[in-house]
């Protein structure tokens, strides 16, 4: 189990990362609550050591997205739209961004994690294969396929 | 604006408000004082578990250690183990007479005084009661029980009609008789015999039931005590208290004698013929 201090450490320096990545998989602010909290106690109950800060990120990433999925395949959850998350914290975004978020949340799936991974925190393809456990090509094709999708439809927007 | 630049701005809209972070740390705090809360319970319960199996398993061996034993020969041969509370935690048996006694018994667990009447009344034994009614209690314990037993032995043999003759050694010999295979009983008359005939084996002894044992000491102790010529011409052996029956003990000055220096239990001398008639062991 790692320390109170450590745990708390975490929690501040991921919060928003975590929280991003609920954003764009879970449709509304109760299961944002239940994912990142369960994400959190995930850590805490983690026995063995991170190596460094960049192993300690990647294992936060991987719990969450997989926090995320088995959230959505809970049966319960199912029957909510996909932006009212996002309606839900609208009010204090600006208008572009607010499209571009809505962009990305109507993204298939399969493209959110590649597209926030890469364009957001800054990964290469190669750590996100490793992270998503997929290879290094199929994740080059999700981005290219994922940026497509999205210029398309911030253009059919009338923005970019 | 490229689009990697619009996808950084717009997902820096998306914050963890401090109120989620703050009622993320309780929770995990609230989770982990449980958790430990837990493992201490858990441990607690653990040790309690350890500690009263290790008392259980004390009290069991308290109560399986045999701390007397009760020969019981006629011919079949048996012996008792008994724990604290005189109750009996095992039986063994020295010949196949025995055996067959036991065989039909459950004497575990029961008071000494009980097994003893349950043994005397079981049909097997009644019949060997008939052929040689020869009865021989022999009880090996320490001497805060020894009379106890004894009494109680007695009295449980009585009250089944037998009359009996019961004789009491120490564990030490116990030990040495269960080492050698013999009852305890057989193994208390062979050390007597032993100092009549030092020729004697406990292989022979074996074979022999107690009265026949006890027949030989006889006499054995006969023949010594008839006067003889050379060294036995002076003094007599004395007799041996075979069951403890009252006898005046005559203390005669005693001689030197390089062949009696052997027997320990060779208390007394006679140099006048003198004999004490003990009757065996009726």
């Amino acid at each position: 189990m790692q320390s109170e201090q450590q745990v708390n450490n975490a929690v501040e320096k991921y919060a928003d990362m975590i929280k991003r990545i609920c954003f764009y998989h879970l449709k509304n602010q109760a299961d944002t609550e239940d994912v990142f909290q369960n994400v959190f106690l995930r850590y805490m109950l983690h026995d063995e050591p991170f190596f460094d800060e960049e192993h300690e990120k990647a294992w936060l990433i991987r719990v969450a997205i997989n926090a995320c999925k088995d959230q959505l395949k809970s049966f319960f959850r199912r029957n909510t739209v996909p932006l009212e998350q996002l309606n839900e914290i609208a009010a204090a975004i600006p208008e572009d961004h607010r499209d571009v978020l809505e962009a990305v949340l109507s993204l298939p799936n399969k493209y959110k994690d590649a597209i926030y991974l890469h364009y957001y925190e800054g990964y290469t393809a190669s750590e996100i294969g490793n992270l998503l456990g997929k290879k290094e090509n199929s994740v080059y094709s999700l981005l290219s396929r994922g940026r497509a999708l999205l210029k398309e439809r911030l253009e059919s927007d009338g923005i970019g | 604006m490229g689009l990697d630049n619009k996808i950084q701005q717009a997902f820096d809209n998306i914050q963890a408000d401090s109120k989620l972070i703050e009622s993320t740390k309780q929770a995990l705090t609230a989770k982990r004082s449980k958790k430990a809360r837990k493992k201490t319970r858990m441990i607690l319960t653990l040790a309690c578990m350890a500690l009263s199996f290790v008392a259980g398993m004390q009290a069991y061996a308290w109560i399986q250690t045999p701390v007397s034993y009760v020969g019981i020969d006629v011919n079949p041969s048996m012996e008792l183990a008994l724990n604290r509370l005189d109750r009996v935690v095992s039986t063994f048996s020295y010949n196949d007479e025995g055996a067959e006694i036991l065989d039909g018994l459950r004497l575990r667990g029961k008071k000494y005084t009980d097994a003893i009447k349950m043994i005397m009344e079981s049909s097997t034994m009644g019949t060997y009661l008939t052929v040689d009614p020869e009865l021989l209690f022999t009880v090996a314990s320490d001497k805060d029980r020894e009379t106890t037993l004894e009494t109680g032995i007695t009295d449980a043999s009585r009250e089944t009609g037998h009359n009996c003759h019961s004789v009491s050694t120490d564990m030490e010999t116990a030990a040495l008789a269960h080492d050698s295979g013999l009852s305890i009983g057989k193994y208390n008359a062979y050390l007597l015999l032993l100092q009549y005939d030092d020729a004697i084996t406990i292989e022979q002894c074996t074979d022999m039931s107690i009265s026949e044992i006890y027949a030989l000491i006889q006499e054995l102790q006969q023949e010594e005590n008839l006067p003889q010529e050379e060294e036995f011409l002076e003094e007599e052996l004395p007799q041996e208290e075979l069951f403890q029956e009252e006898q005046p003990q005559e203390e005669e000055p005693q001689v030197p004698e390089e062949n009696i220096v052997d027997d320990p239990n060779n208390i007394s001398t006679h140099d006048q013929g003198e004999q004490h008639h003990h009757g065996g062991h009726h």
